[in-house]
């Protein structure tokens, strides 16, 4: 027995631990730093898991995934303007440019050009903001047709989305018959998953049809963006989405993600589903908060069949926290962790991710690359996938 | 909004400028899925990675709080470990330990032996002041009274020796002062208040039988607290916290040297730190330059797809700037975003860089502001001749590395014969083996042994369709590259133009649809000296144009997922060619 010196690392001896060979020895001397005081202070993971009812089946339908034609145009535009973080209203696009130039736009100076064109007039309007923005043929923006199927048969409809170019949207809305579906106020709200420009600035299309939609934005919206609801001619009173969950239908919820996001926009809501005896599917617009935070969000407090991630739709964009691990593909792993049986993919998600995704074995359901969608690898403009 | 997330956006807020990252150390941060709000995080000044957990959210008259336990996993070779518990080591080695380090969250009983300390956020009701508050030993100990030996006598753990002894604080601090440099940024103030208070604790220790034991001697318990806001509400909420007044920040000198010279009293106006020559490191807004060789047909293409994907997604743009030996420059076709590419005219870019280069460079930046710029030399061409002339780029750009593809299958062969892609291997920084897929072990192993041979120093990985996350071989922090300096490496090796090697290059053109069996049939007519053949063509009984890529024998046919509005083509480069089964198509198709 040697006196009280160390004389072996513990990193050898736990070494040995590990294979079981001193398991033992911890069991009978007490591992101090296995105490139960260690213990004492370690918050509970609790599920609080809300139930949100279940539905039969949910289709969407792309109406568009193309949010801007050139990517280097627009990035050039917005490193003009001075980067990521200026103010997306001063970066004079239509439809709210000054014909000041880049970086100098103002959403009064924009929207004065076209307000009383709103949303009466859009052509005029879009010819008028062609002459005063920034690479006017660039916008196309992002929106989906979702029907969601309940229990019983009836189907009910809602937008995500309303896209930006007037031109590019208002014919894309008449491809898949969404103008009259609006007229028909068929159509029973309009979710805007945030505020920027590709999502939310083609807001007056949707108002052309029906302007009394009930429309849901994310209490992080600027002062330039509930104004600009109102001069796109809303004559009802949006709902400003302020808690974490807000429940839509039996088995749709609509779930709110506090997440800064470049060019100055705050937050993103995404949309969750329950089909019955399939398990969950999720929605979103951008996914700025990242497929972890979204699918971690909803494990923890929502209630869904068979406890199993079903589907998934949308824009997948890059997670916001930059990994630490480059060796560790955030989105991919995600994906595969969660176990999604139907991945329905575009927008701001690459098409060569698109690609590592199949060939990773997932169920990535391919498109038919129309309407100026660029790969058959994810869903593109006109196509439809149903869940359930 | 959640009390914990505001600590996060702020963080997130502040990684939005590069200068930011940099000037803090930042490496990234994750989610940790399916557990306890937490998220893992790590920072240049360590090697291990933090955890931060929502453990606590309050509320009280005056302010909104949530408590965060801070948490420290080594990395698995970290000295530290062997002043940490006898339970921190046997989680550092199990072979899965940093997998479950980015789901920590979700086995928390493993972690306990990691935690550090905790950070609160307290923000006034009102929302005109914030404050943190960082909470953690001096040392943390824990004694073992009885020791620790192994079941044949050797000691562990001496009896009455600590268990486990870290600076606790110390590693606290470092993240604390990171999440106070954020919050100054995004909020675009500096802290108006700070304190550090200090508290006697009892060391605790354990006997074998698990009983909890306290000494006579004691520890400090270390609480530094900062607050932000308007002068009044900043006093209030500091007083509610620490039922004292705190320092104001001209009170420098009473305050720890690590504080008062910390960032976070100057991250709120990058500009004017901008101008302080002692950060000047961080404000390079250079684009990264990697001058990416490989020989024809190696991969390069879909390596660069890659790379421009992988930026684009994070909202940054790739510039390309290349040529190629022919007159169509083919891959500006199939490289996505065909605009951010700048094709220097004039033949190769390794025989005519003079003068040119730097003017494409301005104009890159000047239109997109790339963050990366990529000279794709030919694959004839020599990077050592370009080597000597970017020394005349700096001001414009970062020379980041040479990249230089190889395919597995034919590189052993090439390497015998051509002195250029010799010197494109012993060029590179960095070496792609690709197509490894297509070559059994043994030549692997042979390849890689005659790579390293011909240079010891390049980092080399191995790859099939030229896949691999750029992130593992360009780190985005000039600071960390430890690739010697280029310039130095011998220019006087002799150097090949490829005109000397006896390479041509021909293009054929087809204004017909071409019969996909025909076009197959030619392909496998062409000799072995025909090294590479690329081109865009039309097919009868298809919608989309189909991209012809030949290497050495194998071709290969893809959809481009659209028509292609010019002439089909095909350009064929190699040595002495006979390449009358190519004229014989054309002549059949015009």
């Amino acid at each position: 027995m040697s006196t009280n010196r160390n004389n072996i690392s513990r990193r050898d001896f736990v070494k040995g631990a590990a294979t079981g060979l001193v398991a033992g020895t911890f069991a009978s001397m007490g591992m101090y730093s296995y105490s139960p005081w260690a213990y004492s202070r370690l918050p509970k993971t609790q599920r609080n898991q809300q139930d949100f009812g279940t539905c039969r089946s949910v289709r969407v339908t792309n109406i568009s995934e193309t949010s801007w034609f050139n990517n280097a145009h627009l990035i050039g535009d917005i490193h003009e303007a001075g980067g990521l973080l200026v103010n997306q209203y001063t970066l004079n696009w239509a439809p709210l440019a000054n014909g000041k130039g880049s970086g100098k736009g103002s959403y009064e100076e924009g929207i004065s050009t076209i307000k009383d064109l709103l949303p009466h007039d859009l052509e005029k309007a879009w010819e008028i903001q062609k002459k005063l923005s920034l690479h006017p043929e660039n916008p196309g923006g992002y929106s989906c047709l979702l029907e969601v199927e309940a229990l019983d048969g009836t189907v009910r409809k809602f937008l995500l989305d309303t896209g930006w170019s007037y031109e590019w949207m208002d014919s894309c809305f008449k491809r898949e018959g969404i103008d009259q579906m609006l007229r028909d106020q068929e159509i029973e709200a309009l979710f805007i998953s945030h505020e920027h420009w590709d999502h939310f600035w083609g807001l007056p299309v949707t108002m052309k049809y029906d302007n009394r939609i009930p429309l849901y934005v994310h209490d992080g919206f600027y002062k330039e963006g509930l104004q600009y609801i109102k001069d796109s001619g809303y004559k009802g009173e949006p709902v400003i989405v302020n808690k974490p969950v807000t429940q839509i239908a039996p088995g749709m919820a609509l779930l709110k993600f506090d997440v800064p996001i470049i060019n100055r926009v705050f937050g993103e809501t995404s949309l969750a589903f329950n089909i019955k005896d399939k398990g969950l599917v999720l929605v979103s617009g951008c996914n700025h908060q990242g497929i972890l935070q979204f699918a971690d969000f909803a494990f923890t407090n929502l209630k869904y069949d068979n406890d199993k991630f079903y589907g998934i739709y949308g824009g997948l964009h890059i997670s916001p926290f930059e990994d630490w691990d480059p060796k560790y593909d955030d989105l991919v792993i995600a994906l595969g962790q969660w176990g999604f049986e139907l991945i329905g993919c575009n927008h701001c998600t690459g098409h060569l991710t698109a690609k590592k995704f199949v060939e990773a074995g997932y169920p990535v359901v391919r498109g038919t690359a129309r309407f100026r969608s660029a790969s058959e690898d994810y869903l593109g403009n006109g196509d439809k996938i149903t869940f359930g | 909004m959640d009390t914990p997330v505001l600590l996060l956006n702020s963080l997130l807020a502040a990684c939005r400028h590069n200068e930011f990252k940099r000037l803090v150390g930042w490496k990234g941060m994750a989610v940790c899925p399916r557990g306890t709000v937490a998220w893992t995080m790590k920072l240049r000044c360590r090697p291990g990675v933090y955890g931060l957990l929502a453990e606590a959210t309050g509320v009280d008259e005056l302010s909104r709080n949530a408590k965060i336990g801070l948490y420290y996993f080594p990395a698995e070779d970290e000295p530290l470990l062997e002043h940490m518990s006898l339970a921190a080591n046997l989680a550092a080695t199990q072979a899965d330990y940093i997998a479950r380090v980015r789901t920590f969250s979700t086995s928390l009983e493993r972690a306990v032996p990691f935690r550090i300390g905790a950070v609160s956020i307290h923000l006034l009701r009102n929302e005109t002041a914030l404050a943190i508050q960082a909470q953690a030993l001096d040392r943390k100990i824990c004694i073992a009274k009885d020791g620790v030996t192994t079941e044949s006598g050797e000691w562990v753990i001496a009896r009455g020796a600590p268990e486990e002894d870290f600076p606790a604080h110390d590693i606290t601090t470092d993240v604390f002062l990171v999440i106070g440099a954020a919050i100054s940024n995004s909020l675009a103030s500096s802290p108006a208040r700070y304190a550090r208070e200090k508290q006697p604790s009892m060391i605790p220790g354990y006997t074998r039988n698990g009983e909890r034991i306290h000494f006579d001697k004691t520890n400090t318990v270390i609480t530094d607290t900062l607050v932000w806001g308007e002068d009044d509400s900043a006093r209030r909420l500091a007083y509610n916290l620490l039922k004292k007044d705190a320092l104001t920040p001209d009170q420098v000198d009473a305050m720890p040297q690590i504080i008062a010279s910390a960032l976070l009293w100057k991250t709120h106006d990058l500009t004017t730190l901008g101008s302080d020559a002692e950060y000047a490191y961080a404000f390079d807004t250079r684009p990264r330059l990697i001058v990416l060789s490989g020989f024809l047909g190696a991969g390069k293409t879909t390596f660069l797809n890659q790379l421009l994907e992988y930026h684009a997604s994070r909202d940054e743009i790739v510039a390309i700037i290349q040529n190629e030996v022919g007159q169509t420059g083919v891959d500006g076709k199939l490289l996505e975003g065909d605009d951010s590419i700048v094709e220097i005219d004039e033949g190769c870019v390794c025989c005519t860089l003079a003068g040119n280069l730097s003017k494409g460079i301005e104009q890159l930046k000047t239109r997109f502001n790339p963050k990366v710029i990529v000279l794709e030399s030919t694959g004839l061409a020599n990077p050592f001749n370009i080597l000597k002339e970017l020394d005349t780029l700096r001001s414009l750009a970062r020379l980041d590395s040479v990249t230089t593809l190889v395919d597995a299958v034919n590189a052993q062969q090439l390497l015998d014969t051509s002195d250029i892609a010799m010197n494109q291997v012993k060029a590179a920084d960095i070496i792609l083996m690709n197509k490894c897929d297509l070559v059994s072990d043994q030549e692997r192993a042979s390849l890689f042994h005659r790579l390293r041979t011909l240079n010891s120093r390049a980092h080399i990985a191995e790859t099939e369709y030229a896949a691999i996350n750029p992130a593992t071989l360009y780190d985005a922090d000039p600071f960390e590259q430890d690739a010697p300096r280029l310039l130095s490496m011998s220019a006087s090796c002799p150097r090949h133009i490829h005109a000397m090697e006896g390479f041509t290059s021909r293009r054929f053109t087809f204004d017909a649809p071409l019969d996909r069996e025909a076009l197959i049939r030619t392909l496998d007519l062409l000799p072995s000296d025909v090294f590479r053949l690329k081109g865009i063509v039309s097919l009868t009984g298809h919608d989309h144009a189909q991209v012809v890529q030949y290497v050495a024998g194998r071709h290969e046919l893809s959809s481009l997922g659209r028509k292609f509005e010019d002439q089909s083509f095909l350009v064929a480069i190699g040595k002495n060619m006979n390449l009358s089964p190519l004229a014989a198509l054309q002549e059949a198709h015009t």
